[in-house]
C-alpha cells in the first residue's frame, strides 16, 4: 500500500494536509474565477467567426484596445520609477508624521474607484485646482489619454509601493557597505548592486500596477470623457455593450481582453522567471 | 601599511563602545582584536574602514602611513570581509571577485584581458576555479567566505580588515580556514586586522594579539605573551580554563583573602598528600575524549577544579570516578585588583 503510494506523482511531505488544501484550492478557483471564466467562453463560442470578429475587432473596439493597453503601460511605468521612490523612503527612513504617510498609500486601495474618479475629474478640469493652471501651460489633462493616464497612476500606485518595500527592507545592509569599501560610489551601488536585487520585487509590483490599471473601470470613465476612437477605454466599452443588452459582443471583446491580459502576465512573468532563475536556485 | 589609533572613542547613545583607545598596527602584521562581544573590537574595526566615525574628541586621529584621515563615515577602500560574506547574490563568483575591478574610473581601470587574469589568479589562490561560474546561493559558507576573501584583495587594498570572518562556520571548515588564512598571510602579508571572541582562532593565527574589554585595550601582545604572561585576571580567563581558589595571602597583606589562579594544566593530581598544600577532593568526572585527559574534582568545600593531564600519565595513574585524590597547584597567578563582569 505505502509502496504504491509513494510511486504516485504526489510527494510525500512533512507537512500534513496535502490533499486536503488541494482540493480546496481547486474547488475555490474553480467556482471563483474558472466558472465565470467558462460562461464567458460559453458566450463566445456559441458566435461564428464573422460575429465575434465584428464585436471584438472592429475599428472602435481596436481603438479602445490600444488606449487602454499604452495607457496602462504608461501608468504601471511611471508607478514603478515614483512607486520604488516612496517605497524607498518609507523603509529606509523615519520621519515624523511616517505612519500617516505609510496609511496614505494604501488609500487608493481603499477609496471606492467612481470617488476617486470624480475628484480627479475635478481636479483636472479645465477650471479645476491643477487643470486650470496646466490649461494656461496648454496641456489639458482631463478628457484626454493623459487623464486616463493619470487616473491609473492613482489607483495603481499601492500595487507598486506594497510589492518593493518588503523587499527592500530585506537588502542586506552589508552588502552596499562591501561595496563602499571596493570604491564604489552610491549610485553605481545602487545600479549595479541593489537595483538587481529588487528586480523581482519591482517587476511584480509594476506587472501587478499593470494588470490592475488593463481592467480599472470606475475612476477612468469619468476623467477619460469617452470619446469614442479615442479615449473610450475598453471595460467601458463592454459597460456599453451590455447595457444595449448585445451580451454576445460584450463576451467577445471580454474575451480577447482576457486572453491579451493573460498573454502578458504569462510573458512577463516568464522573463522575469529567466533572469532571475539562475542566481536564486538555490545548492 | 602602519595604521594609528589615536584617542578613539565612540559611543551610541549612552553606551560607550569605545573609551579613548589608541593602537599601532604595523606594516604587513596580522593583529587579532579579541574580547568579548560588547568590547568593542567591531566598531573599532568598522571605525578603521570608515565605515563608521569615532565621536569627535580633542585628539582623535587616524593615521594611515602616518597620514592623517578623515574622521566622517565614508568607505576607505579598504578589504573589507563581513561575517555573513555580503557577496552580491546577482552576480556570479567570477563577477562578485571582478566587480572591484570593473567599477573603478575608467582612467584606472584595467582592460578586459587584465581584468580576467588577475580575477583568474585570485580563483586560484582560493582554489575555487572550477566553480567561478556559479552564483553565491549554491556555494557552502566556507566557500562563500573564500569569494568574499577574493573580492575584498581584488582591489589589491593596503590593509586587510576581516569582521568575525569564520563565525558563521562550522568548527572544522572554520579550523581548515584559519590555517589557510594564516598561509596566505605568509605569502601575501597584507597589513591585517582580524576581530574574533574566539581565543583560539586568535591564539592560532595572529602574530599579535589586542585584548579588548568594555571598550579598552586590556593587554597586547603576542600570542604566547598574553596567554602565558596575562597583565590582568580578564585576559587569563578570556584566553582559556582557569580555576579559581580562595586562598589566605600570607606575609605582607594582613591575612585577606585573594583569589588564585591557575589553568587546569598547572595542577598535578596524586594520591598522596605528601608535604606542602594539596587540596583534598572527590573525583566526580572523566573524560578523556580530546587531545589531554579532563578530570573533575569536587573539593570538601564544595568548589569544582578542573585538571587536565596527559593521556599517558592518565593512564599511569588510573584514575577513576568516585576516588579521592589530592590537587596541587604547579603555577597560579594572583592579580592585585579583580574585575567584575
Amino acid at each position: 500500500m505505502g509502496e504504491a503510494g509513494a510511486r504516485t506523482w504526489k510527494q510525500y511531505s512533512i507537512l500534513p494536509g496535502f490533499g486536503l488544501t488541494l482540493g480546496y484550492a481547486s474547488l475555490y478557483l474553480s467556482l471563483i474565477v474558472l466558472l465565470p471564466l467558462a460562461a464567458l467562453a460559453s458566450g463566445v463560442f456559441s458566435m461564428t467567426w464573422e460575429e465575434f470578429t465584428r464585436a471584438a475587432f472592429s475599428a472602435r473596439v481596436m481603438a479602445s484596445y490600444r488606449v487602454t493597453v499604452l495607457a496602462s503601460l504608461a501608468a504601471a511605468a511611471i508607478n514603478a520609477v515614483f512607486g520604488f521612490i516612496v517605497a524607498w523612503c518609507l523603509v529606509r527612513y523615519r520621519f515624523p508624521g511616517w505612519r500617516i504617510v505609510d496609511a496614505i498609500v494604501d488609500l487608493p486601495f481603499a477609496l471606492p474607484t467612481a470617488v476617486s474618479g470624480i475628484v480627479l475629474t475635478t481636479l483636472y478640469s479645465p477650471n479645476g485646482w491643477f487643470g486650470a493652471p496646466l490649461a494656461k501651460l496648454g496641456v489639458k489633462v482631463a478628457y484626454t489619454e493623459l487623464g486616463i493616464v493619470v487616473a491609473l497612476v492613482f489607483i495603481g500606485l499601492p500595487f507598486v509601493v506594497r510589492t518593493v518595500a518588503p523587499a527592500i527592507e530585506d537588502l542586506d545592509p552589508e552588502t552596499e557597505q562591501a561595496a563602499g569599501c571596493l570604491g564604489v560610489n552610491r549610485w553605481q551601488t545602487f545600479v549595479r548592486v541593489l537595483l538587481p536585487a529588487l528586480m523581482p520585487a519591482l517587476t511584480s509590483g509594476f506587472t501587478m500596477a499593470f494588470a490592475r490599471a488593463l481592467g480599472e473601470y470606475g475612476s477612468v470613465i469619468f476623467i477619460a470623457g469617452n470619446r469614442p476612437m479615442k479615449t473610450e477605454i475598453t471595460a467601458l466599452l463592454i459597460v456599453t455593450k451590455l447595457e444595449q443588452f448585445d451580451y454576445q459582443a460584450a463576451s467577445a471583446i471580454a474575451a480577447v481582453m482576457l486572453a491579451g491580459s493573460f498573454g502578458l502576465l504569462m510573458a512577463i512573468n516568464y522573463f522575469e522567471w529567466r533572469r532571475g532563475s539562475r542566481h536564486r536556485s538555490a545548492a | 601599511m602602519n595604521i594609528r589609533l589615536e584617542h578613539i572613542s565612540r559611543s551610541f547613545g549612552g553606551f560607550t563602545a569605545l573609551d579613548d583607545v589608541s593602537l599601532e598596527i604595523r606594516e604587513g602584521e596580522l593583529v587579532a582584536l579579541l574580547g568579548p562581544s560588547g568590547s568593542g573590537k567591531t566598531t573599532l574595526l568598522r571605525i578603521i574602514a570608515g565605515l563608521d566615525a569615532p565621536d569627535a574628541r580633542e585628539g582623535a586621529r587616524i593615521r594611515f602611513d602616518g597620514a592623517e584621515m578623515d574622521l566622517r563615515a565614508g568607505a576607505r577602500q579598504v578589504g573589507f570581509v563581513f561575517q555573513h560574506y555580503a557577496l552580491f547574490r546577482t552576480m556570479t563568483v567570477f563577477e562578485n571577485i571582478a566587480f572591484g575591478l570593473r567599477v573603478k574610473p575608467k582612467r584606472e581601470r584595467a582592460d578586459e584581458t587584465q581584468i580576467r587574469a588577475r580575477v583568474t589568479e585570485l580563483l586560484s589562490l582560493i582554489q575555487l576555479e572550477s566553480i567561478a561560474g556559479r552564483y553565491p546561493s549554491q556555494l557552502s559558507g566556507g566557500q562563500r567566505q573564500r569569494v568574499a576573501l577574493a573580492r575584498a584583495l581584488a582591489i589589491e587594498p593596503r590593509i586587510l580588515l576581516l569582521d568575525e570572518p569564520f563565525g558563521a562556520l562550522d568548527a572544522k571548515v572554520r579550523q581548515d580556514l584559519r590555517r589557510w588564512l594564516r598561509r596566505l598571510h605568509d605569502k601575501m602579508p597584507v597589513t591585517s586586522v582580524l576581530v574574533t571572541h574566539d581565543q583560539e582562532e586568535a591564539l592560532e593565527v595572529a602574530d599579535r594579539i589586542v585584548v579588548m574589554r568594555a571598550g579598552k585595550v586590556e593587554q597586547e601582545g603576542t600570542p604566547e605573551e598574553v596567554f602565558h604572561h596575562p597583565k590582568t585576571a580578564f585576559v587569563m580567563d578570556f584566553l582559556g580554563n582557569v580555576n579559581l581558589f580562595h586562598a589566605r595571602m600570607e606575609g605582607g597583606h594582613t591575612g585577606a583573602m585573594t583569589q588564585v589562579r591557575a589553568r587546569p594544566h598547572d595542577l598535578e593530581v596524586s594520591r598522596e598528600e605528601g608535604s606542602g598544600s594539596a587540596v583534598r577532593g572527590k573525583v566526580t568526572r572523566v573524560q578523556t575524549a580530546g587531545a589531554a585527559a579532563k578530570i573533575e574534582v569536587a573539593t570538601e568545600g564544595g568548589e569544582t577544579i578542573m585538571v587536565e593531564m596527559a593521556h599517558d600519565r592518565f593512564k599511569a595513574m588510573g584514575i577513576a570516578a568516585g576516588e579521592t585524590v589530592f590537587v596541587r597547584v604547579k603555577d597560579a597567578r594572583v592579580f592585585v585588583e579583580d574585575y567584575t563582569i
